[in-house]
């Protein structure tokens, strides 16, 4: 049984045999690391986003859970530069699933250092994490993934220096996530992730002050799913308007990410049209989660009668489509 | 992996602090909140807390030095939690600054402890490496162990919790790097001869990893098993961010405690660690 399901996704190029891949920021900063993930099922990994120098993150408390299925934190990107970090992705040589660096900067120059020593180094896929602060914001909180001018500036200048394809990964925390996606596909992106963390504070009683070292941070975990569906329904929505209108003739695959932890949770961002999902925060609970999901995922298709991920991808969009 | 303990930190009082030596205090914590003193009724020997200090006491400290640190807990008993503090970092120095009565968080406990195996058991323990040993020690005396210890310290002054340990352990060896007490030289270098006269059938270590190298080495060697408590770089704690990852494990979640055949193939113990950029450098 299950022999005859095909499970494969290609991204962009690269064949996935899984549509699970680890999501950025979690357990993505060692080569050992990567490989425990990849022993666990994974059908692709995400690095932790790497800039141009050495960065020790924010003080703690880094990571909490105020409650059930929420999950904050507030790393502030620690990553130990992408000099060193070739050397770790050079130690993972024997890890036989695709690794995706996730790339971030404080500015459009240093997202270009960074791609190109990672396309270099022989990368064949980046995902690029806008939820930066914004260079030129006088807002502390402002980031790149905020400014529709400054995620178009960053995604051209890299598109301009790199033949790799790139994964945008766009922020939840703005007025219409379609507008940004429209705005990534149109500066070149070649795929988009979608959500990152949502802007969240906890406050401790006791103490009178935030919990979180950096004082603010992200909520992800299982309760930020429903929204992460919604996010990517309503860029699949807009992807799908732009082909229509005669605006857009590649297809641009959109990759769920938030709170997904079983094998429904990924049936269900394909229903809504995602080509495949990313795993990060449920590995607290269970690092084998990449394995069960993928199990669960063909049951599913058993039950159901499908062979591949086409057969029911996007099923769900009919009831979504204007009128 | 599930917890049972806190994921965000819970205030606790500082009930009383005893003095153990010049750069070491130890602090005695109760939970005033959460869910049913949760942290102290599942603190088992080899766990750990993380640490919040989430204020100065010093007005011109810059408060962004303040962090959340992996603590181990020296003792717990009676919904007490004990921690043997080294002044080392601003945390720590921080923390030195706080008097009883006083809160701080807490949160835990956290990875996998020791696991009570053998009848006639050694203690290794390298300067601050004897707190999280204590808490075993009182443990495997409750269920009728021979407990031996070997306590290492640079020097006469950095000595700790002797008498405390004197209390439990049927015999203890004392190394001092300069020889200002007991034995001049490194604890490991009496592990086989103590292993022969006491017929140790099972190691526990903690210190500086150069040393628990050399307890890992002299394990193999006399085929004796033994666990190890590493210490590593943590931001998260928890396992969700991989900085304290050595080799293919997790110190926060597969450990802090590891086992002799787990650690006979990690080519990182006892040669590099990982500082919080996750940098690799060597010892």
């Amino acid at each position: 049984m299950g022999n005859e399901i095909d499970i494969s996704v290609n991204l962009c190029g690269i064949e996935l045999n899984n549509p699970t891949m680890l999501a950025s920021g979690v357990l993505g900063g060692t080569a050992g690391s990567l490989r425990r993930v990849a022993q666990n099922g994974a059908g692709a990994l995400i690095t932790k986003s790497i800039g141009v120098a050495p960065r020790n993150g924010y003080q703690g408390p880094t990571v909490i859970e105020p409650m059930e299925n929420v999950l904050l934190n507030a790393m502030g990107l620690p990553n130990p530069g992408y000099k060193e970090f070739i050397n770790e992705l050079n130690d993972a040589r024997d890890i036989d699933i695709p690794i995706i660096p996730s790339i971030f900067g404080s500015n459009g120059k240093e997202y270009v250092e960074v791609a190109k020593a990672m396309e270099k180094a022989g990368s064949k896929l980046l995902e690029v994490n806008i939820s930066c602060p914004h260079p030129y914001s006088k807002c502390r909180d402002l980031l790149i993934g905020q400014d529709l001018d400054e995620t178009q500036n960053v995604i051209k200048e890299i598109k301009k220096a790199v033949q790799i394809p790139i994964i945008v990964k766009l922020s939840p925390n703005v007025t219409d996530i379609a507008k940004f996606a429209e705005k990534a596909i149109e500066s070149g992106a070649d795929a988009i992730s979608a959500i990152n963390t949502i802007q969240a504070i906890e406050i401790h009683p006791e103490f009178e002050r935030p919990i979180l070292g950096n004082l603010v941070g992200g909520q992800s975990g299982a309760s930020i799913r429903p929204i992460a569906l919604r996010k990517v329904a309503d860029i699949v929505l807009k992807i799908d308007s732009l082909k229509k209108e005669g605006q857009l003739e590649k297809e641009i695959p959109v990759i769920g990410v938030g709170g997904v932890s079983d094998g429904l949770d990924i049936v269900r961002f394909l229903l809504i049209g995602a080509t495949c999902v990313q795993i990060g925060t449920a590995v607290k609970d269970n690092l084998a989660v990449f394995d069960k999901s993928v199990r669960q995922l063909k049951e599913y298709m058993v039950k159901k009668n499908y062979e591949s991920l086409n057969d029911f991808r996007g099923n769900a969009l009919q009831w979504l489509h204007p009128h | 992996m599930s917890y049972f303990g806190e994921l965000t930190p819970v205030a606790a009082k500082i009930i009383k602090i005893i003095h153990e030596n010049q750069l070491v205090k130890s602090f005695y914590l109760s939970e005033i909140e959460g869910i049913n003193k949760i942290i102290s009724k599942n603190a088992k020997p080899g766990n750990f807390l993380m640490l919040w200090i989430p204020e100065s006491k010093d007005s011109e400290f810059d408060s962004d030095a303040l962090d959340n640190i992996p603590m181990s807990i020296s003792d717990c008993h009676n919904d007490i939690i004990k921690i043997t503090v080294r002044k080392s970092g601003d945390t720590t120095k921080e923390l030195h600054k706080y008097s009883e009565g006083d809160l701080i968080g807490i949160m835990g406990p956290f990875g996998r402890g020791f696991s009570l195996e053998g009848d006639n058991i050694l203690l290794v323990a390298g300067g601050i490496g004897i707190a999280p040993l204590q808490f075993l020690a009182k443990y495997a005396k409750n269920t009728g162990k021979n407990i031996y210890l070997i306590l290492g310290a640079k020097t006469k002054n950095e000595l700790l919790l002797v008498k405390e340990m004197e209390r439990i352990c049927n015999e203890i060896f004392i190394t001092t790097d300069d020889g200002t007490e007991g034995m001049k030289g490194y604890a490991p270098d009496i592990v086989i001869k103590i292993c022969d006269l006491y017929n140790i059938d099972y190691i526990y270590t903690c210190g500086p990893e150069i040393m628990m190298k050399k307890i890992l080495d002299i394990s193999l060697k006399i085929n004796i098993p033994a666990q190890f408590s590493l210490e590593r770089h943590m931001h998260c704690g928890i396992g969700v961010c991989g900085f304290c990852s050595i080799n293919n494990f997790y110190v926060c979640r597969d450990g802090p405690v590891f086992h002799t055949n787990e650690l006979k193939n990690v080519s990182e113990f006892g040669f590099s660690f990982r500082t919080p950029d996750g940098v690799l450098k060597k010892f």
